[in-house]
């Protein structure tokens, strides 16, 4: 097709236009350099609105095989309408001539309209005749060749296109167009690297990779194609200026801490012109990785420590292109500590730092420091709580010195009667079943009532006997001395000792479990006389064996060894087999050994402290319709009896059953007015037994799993946790249906766990977990408590200082037991500890312990060993003052302000006289006689410290 | 024998007597706030919780023959403290008698009223938890959160010119004041086991641990850290709270330990239970006060456990009982001898009575119970039975003793006319409006 209209161009200027595309250095092409940068300047142009802009254009295009032609040749260029109809500026391309001429009519518009001007120059008349012809012709031929006569068309596209080399790209160009034929492009002129084309609205330009930078353009035009193919109402040249421009980012590497978005400034240099905006293109492989801003990555990490990296890009923010992918190289580095979200229960960071390593032992290990040593300085948390917290075989390693000391002294410590089944080879020790106790007294002199507890015969370097040998002295302190009547029983008045030794050689998390659950069942051994106390041992070992185990086998006792009402089988039974629901000492304690559906008792405690709260830790409903439920629950619960039977040595003692004939079979109703919490809660006409209550109630009632759950996390982690937590937890709980130890893995490893909440001191300590910490973190030596004589008297006297400090385990005032700071009764946070008269007897009686603990230190423990303790933990060779204070704050977490420093320094560089005065001493760790004194005084002052009286 | 000399309390009980009437009781009451006591000017309320929920008929028994009959048919096990040939006649003309254990108080019915049908929150009823009711029965407050403040502590709270001490045993709901008071905060109310065992240095070392002298030097210690210790950044609310306790105890030492050295009448009369010795302690500080001319007014908070008689009701009955009457018994008797027991009021409460019926061995959660008010002042004898004992149908046929009055009144009354303590400032706020304030005609 012969492009007739382009010769309209000035050749020179086509020539200089593509020499200038061609980079040739010419003035000319310098000016559309500029041009080019003018308009990147102005913006997108209106080629319509610029008709006399550079290029010059011709008007029309018209192929060559135009059928019409006027007389003077075939060379219409343009017809286009100007200012309205009939009137046009018409423009014949037939030699310079009539340019000329129309450019003269152009010029002389106004003097055209003065008919005296015109009449005084023919020429311009007689032109003006000529072209009226020729207008008419153009009309003429128009209309035969279906032109649209005056129709034009423009186009709007970007004022520039900057691509990267390499790429391709499009830009949408907006036509409007008043022809009646379809619009094409064409491109007139080309750029001097890459391809462009026209597809549909768009400009497609593909540059290779090798292209040189820099400015560049192409020339296109847009016409309509009329029926006849004419192509008309063309637009005026467009020209579109190219940039190819570059960018190129510097890689990065930074170091940020974790668990947090950390912001990544990133860099890189660009000849685009428009704003750099990084993209993420190779995501970090631990982290997460999104732009915050342009030039801001924001790296998100977790908790995993060490290398990572991803990719960034620089790209051109209108669209030019990107650069090479660079790293951005991300070392992670350990935060602070307590930095868990406290309503979070995700896992927390398994690198924990010493200080949240110190926070578990206080708080969950009773200070246990020493179980730190080692490696376990060094385990994850992970393996802290799976193979320390909750490893409920833990031994003390420490322990066997203690036991071979105790064996050595070969003392003889009595025998209680009916332990058989409790203690280890205790039959083989003592065959006969005769009651130790002539006239109300132990009968010392009999060699079958008193041996000693840890027999000679006992390999102590053997893993194995030396666990037996201490479970022997462990179970000990299960025999309570009992008041009036000196018989030796198993009981609740050692219980104290026995929860110290259990958190002093044995795993602390489980002594404070157990703790835990004696206070949440709250069972007196108060009510139960002579014989029956043998029942509370029953009572220990049920719980003990839950304590980390099924809430749901506690209450129901274990498939193997119960019935569906959870009582033992026929068969002589062991300790440890039992369930709360038949367990003899509750039973026989809330008196449902004698309901025969009448009596509210156990019913009121299953649904008020034992399964349930009155209302639900999270919606505040009620839990149970008072006293309608518990009417139908005592007819549930009845049957239970406590009737003797025959232990495993073949002794008496109390095996409760369920006796049918005792339980009330009047149908009953339960929950009716709670149905909005569980559809299938309601009990309706039912004569249910109690195990099948137990069942339903942890089956059906969503209050269980939310009460047990809040009161655990609030135990163990803070107080009083939000109701959106509780139901979170509650639905964990339910869901592991009710496996203790799976639940405290979640919690004790949760964000929460380590938040700054609950690393504050939340809780006020019952006095004996204020003095298990004490005598913990000092490692104090338990088994020394012999003098001589039976250790039951020892024991007795440490469980009433305990007792007279405020708390008797086992022997509760009420049935809410005490406030140990889970959510339950007595709900408030533990401060009914804060009592001015307890926090004075808890000074006095730990007083009153360590004289019990110390008084014979030539044979036992000596607090002079105390000293050994601080140097293995400092690494000190000789201990002085400053030693004393600091270890002091590092076991307490405790800062001291200048003047409480100088009040301890005082205490361990004086003395006081009867009158009051201040004896200066030289502190010596070697002198035996001032450190005893010193550190049984510190142990004091730490017993009414906050910092170890709370958690 | 000479002639009786007539007393203050005789002339009062002659003006009620000629028909004086409420005006004149008001009148009678506020000379007796002025003159009380030949002119001693403290005033001493012992609060006497009776924990468990204590059943009436652990205190009286109905003597007409009927009701009596009708209350052994529904507990056919025993379960009630007398016959009614044993019972001890109260009042005249009114269908009870007392609890035979109690006989030590005998003496002091003229000075005892015992309010029959008491309900702690009479709206809502009593049945219920010992968690629930044991709030309830201390209601002074209820805060927002549902948390209860007991009406001793919101006294302490609100009337600075009143002492209260609580004794071990008691609920503490009734000492925990609101730390938000500086009063509260700087030196809360002590609780205390007894006077005697008050004291940081009450168990000495031995010889081998430096004795005495490194007790005392210890308990200077823990005094002096205490006072100088610096709040942690970010205390946690029990960090606060324990700090501004251990800060509080000391004061209230050096208090207590001065009252030790006054010994009343009956100092060795008080045997050794933990509320004979309670009691004791009331009575040396009365005795303290006496001597050194003192208007203090003090609330004393003391608690009786073990009425929750499930089962074994009469056995547990009956040492409670015992208890009860001896305490209180040679209590009155010293306060007489001291001239001081129109100083001294004593008033009851439970939370909650028990059912009628027995359950085998024992009774359950019921809802009314008996409040006792006992003292110099209080118009007893004649007088000394408040609302009626249940009819011989209603024994019959009623699970538990319904509530006819609300206790919060007979608070309201003791507080207002006798220590001089406006209600408002143990029931602030709302509660002040949930019971009727009667005229009991409860002092003379």
């Amino acid at each position: 097709m012969e492009v007739v209209g382009f010769s309209a161009l000035p050749h020179s200027f086509v020539k200089r236009a593509r020499a200038a595309h061609r980079g040739v250095a010419t003035v000319f092409g310098f000016a559309r350099y500029l041009l080019i940068a003018l308009s990147f300047a102005l913006g997108t142009q209106s080629v319509a609105a610029e008709s006399k802009a550079w290029p010059p254009r011709n008007a029309l295009m018209l192929s060559s095989n135009v059928a019409c032609s006027s007389a003077q040749g075939s060379a219409l260029v343009r017809s286009r309408l100007r200012t309205g109809p009939g009137e046009f500026e018409v423009s014949v391309r037939k030699g310079k001539s009539l340019n000329k001429l129309l450019h003269r009519i152009s010029r002389n518009q106004k003097k055209l309209k003065n008919k005296k001007f015109i009449e005084q120059r023919p020429e311009i008349r007689r032109t003006i005749r000529q072209l009226k012809r020729q207008a008419r012709q153009l009309t003429s031929c128009a209309e035969r060749l279906g032109l649209s006569i005056g129709c034009s068309i423009s186009v709007q596209t970007a004022s520039q296109l900057e691509i990267v080399p390499g790429l391709s790209r499009s830009v949408p160009l907006q036509v409007s167009s008043s022809c009646q034929g379809p619009v094409e492009f064409s491109i007139l002129e080309w750029p001097s690297h890459g391809q462009a084309s026209v597809s549909g609205a768009a400009l497609s330009y593909q540059v290779p990779g090798s292209a040189p930078l820099g400015t560049d353009g192409l020339i296109l035009r847009a016409c309509a194609i009329s029926p006849a193919g004419i192509a008309e109402g063309c637009s005026a040249q467009l020209l579109l200026p190219i940039n190819r421009c570059h960018l190129e980012a510097e890689a990065t590497s930074v170091v940020v801490l974790e668990n947090r978005e950390s912001p990544i400034e990133l860099t890189a240099n660009s000849t685009c012109s428009a704003p750099i905006q990084f993209e993420v293109v190779a995501a970090p492989q631990h982290g997460t990785a999104e732009m915050e801003s342009p030039t801001v990555a924001g790296y998100r990490t977790g908790y995993r420590l060490g290398a990572d990296e991803f990719y960034v890009r620089p790209c051109d923010s209108n669209g030019a292109g990107c650069g090479s992918a660079v790293v951005v190289q991300v070392v992670v580095e350990a935060g602070e500590s307590f930095q868990g979200a406290e309503s979070s229960l995700a896992p927390y960071r398994e690198h924990i730092s010493a200080a949240e390593r110190a926070h578990l032992i206080r708080k969950l290990a009773n200070s246990r420091f020493d179980l730190l040593s080692g490696q376990v300085a060094t385990w994850s948390l992970g393996k802290l709580v799976d193979d320390l917290l909750l490893d409920e075989e833990l031994f003390s390693p420490e322990l066997k010195e203690e036991l071979e000391t105790v064996q050595t002294l070969q003392r003889v410590y009595g025998r209680p009667i009916r332990t058989e089944e409790f203690i280890p080879n205790w039959r083989e020790d003592f065959p006969g079943s005769d009651d130790c106790v002539v006239d109300g007294a132990p009968n010392y002199s009999d060699p079958l009532c008193f041996k000693p507890i840890i027999p000679a015969t006992l390999d102590l370097s053997d893993p194995a006997e030396a666990e037996l040998a201490f479970e022997r002295w462990f179970l000990m302190a299960l025999r309570p001395w009992h008041r009036g009547n000196h018989r030796y029983h198993f009981g609740s008045h050692s219980l104290p000792v026995y929860y110290l030794l259990g958190s002093r050689y044995r795993n602390p998390l489980r002594a404070r479990l157990t703790h835990f659950w004696f206070g949440h069942f709250g069972t007196s051994v108060d009510i139960l006389n002579g014989f029956e106390e043998n029942l509370i041992g029953y009572h220990i070992k049920t719980i003990e064996r839950e304590a980390m185990g099924s809430f749901r086998f506690m209450m129901l006792g274990r498939p193997e060894f119960s019935d569906v009402n959870g009582c033992p089988p026929l068969a002589p039974w062991e300790p440890g087999h039992g369930s709360i629901i038949c367990d003899a000492a509750s039973n026989r304690w809330l008196s449902n050994d004698l309901n025969t559906g009448s009596n509210q008792n156990f019913a009121r405690e299953l649904l008020e402290l034992y399964m349930t709260s009155p209302h639900d830790e999270v919606s505040g409903v009620d839990n149970y319709s008072d006293p309608f439920d518990i009417v139908s629950g005592s007819r549930f619960v009845s049957g239970i009896r406590v009737p003797l039977a025959k232990n495993v040595g073949g002794g008496n003692v109390y095996a409760p059953r369920f006796e049918a004939s005792q339980h009330s079979s009047f149908p009953s109703s339960m929950f009716l007015n709670l149905g909005a919490l569980n559809p299938d809660l309601p009990i309706v006409g039912e004569s249910l037994q109690p195990g099948e209550l137990v069942a339903h109630v942890l089956d059906n009632h969503p209050g269980v799993a939310n009460f047990i759950a809040s009161k655990l996390f609030g135990t163990f982690v803070y107080p009083d946790p939000s109701e959106a937590l509780v139901a979170e937890m509650g639905a964990l709980f339910k869901d592991l249906d009710y496996d203790i130890r799976d639940f405290l893995r979640v919690i004790l490893r949760s964000e929460a766990m380590f938040s700054a909440r609950a690393a504050r001191k939340n809780c006020v300590s019952s006095p004996l977990e204020t003095y298990s910490r004490i005598l913990n973190s000092f490692e104090f030596k338990l088994m020394s408590l012999d003098h001589g004589e039976q250790i039951e008297n020892q024991y007795r006297q440490v469980a009433n200082s305990v007792e007279n400090a405020g708390e008797v385990v086992l022997g509760y005032p009420t049935v809410f037991s005490y406030d140990y700071c889970g959510r339950g009764p007595g709900v408030d946070g533990s401060t009914s500890w804060l009592d001015s008269h307890l926090l004075v007897a808890r000074v006095t009686n730990f007083t009153k312990i360590l004289k019990d603990f110390t008084w014979y230190i030539r044979n036992h423990y000596d607090l002079i060993e105390v000293i050994d303790v601080i140097k293995r933990r400092t690494g000190v060779q000789k201990v002085e003052v400053p030693h004393l204070i600091s270890f002091i704050s590092e076991s307490l977490a405790l800062s001291l302000s200048t003047e409480e420093y100088a009040i301890l320094e005082e205490y361990f560089t004086h003395r006081r006289n009867s009158s009051g005065g201040l004896i200066p001493v030289e502190w010596n760790d070697g002198d035996a006689t001032l450190v005893r004194e010193k550190m049984a005084g510190l142990m004091v002052i730490l017993s009414a410290f906050q910092q170890s009286a709370t958690h | 024998m000479g002639v009786k000399q007539a007393t203050r309390r005789d002339f009062l009980r002659m003006l009620l007597g000629t028909g004086v009437g409420m005006y004149g009781l008001r009148l009678g009451s506020d000379v007796a706030n002025a003159q009380a006591g030949g002119g001693l000017g403290f005033r001493v309320l012992v609060r006497l919780e009776l924990l468990g929920g204590c059943d009436s008929h652990a205190l009286w028994v109905p003597t007409e023959s009927t009701r009596f009959a009708a209350l052994q048919a529904r507990r056919p096990d025993g379960m009630f403290v007398a016959s009614p040939t044993d019972a001890l006649s109260i009042g005249s003309g009114q269908p009870i008698g007392l609890n035979p254990n109690l006989a030590p108080w005998l003496p002091h019915l003229p000075e005892t009223r015992f309010f029959l049908g008491c309900s702690n929150d009479l709206a809502r009823g009593q049945t219920g938890s010992h968690e629930n009711a044991q709030n309830v029965m201390s209601i002074g407050t209820r805060s927002v959160s549902g948390g209860f403040r007991g009406w001793t502590a919101a006294i302490f709270d609100n009337d600075p010119s009143i002492q209260l001490v609580r004794f071990l045993g008691a609920r503490s709901v009734n000492s925990s004041c609101d730390t938000a008071v500086p009063r509260c905060a700087e030196e809360p109310p002590p609780s205390i086991e007894t006077f005697e065992t008050f004291r940081l240095d009450g168990v000495n070392f031995d010889a081998r641990l430096g004795g005495p002298n490194n007790s005392r030097y210890v308990a200077d210690v823990i005094r002096r850290l205490a006072e100088a210790r610096m709040p942690s950044e970010q205390p946690s609310a029990v960090e606060e709270k324990f700090d501004a306790a251990l800060r509080g105890v000391f004061p209230a030492i050096e208090r207590i330990q001065d009252t030790l050295t006054f010994q009343s009448p009956l100092y060795s009369a008080y045997g050794t239970s933990r509320m004979g010795l309670q009691f004791r302690n009331v009575a040396m500080k009365v005795k303290e006060m006496i001597q050194t001319n003192s208007s203090e007014k003090i609330i004393f908070v003391v608690g009786l456990g073990g009425f929750d008689a499930h089962d074994s009701w009469a056995s547990r009955t009956q040492s409670l009982s015992q208890e009860l009457g001896n305490t209180l018994g040679t209590f009155m008797s010293d306060l007489k001898l001291m001239n001081a027991d129109e100083n001294v009021v004593v008033l009851t409460g439970t939370e909650f009575g028990r059912t009628i019926a027995s359950n085998g061995s024992g009774t359950d959660h019921g809802q009314a119970s008996t409040t006792i008010v006992m003292g110099g002042r209080v118009n007893g004898g004649a007088n000394a039975v408040y609302g009626d004992p249940l009819t011989a149908s209603q024994y019959s046929s009623v699970g538990v003793e319904p509530a006819t009055m609300d206790t919060r009144g007979v608070i309201a009354t003791v507080l207002q006319e006798f220590m001089g303590i406006s209600p408002s400032a143990a029931f602030p706020g709302p509660v002040l409006s949930e019971f009727s304030i009667d005229d009991y005609q409860l002092f003379v």
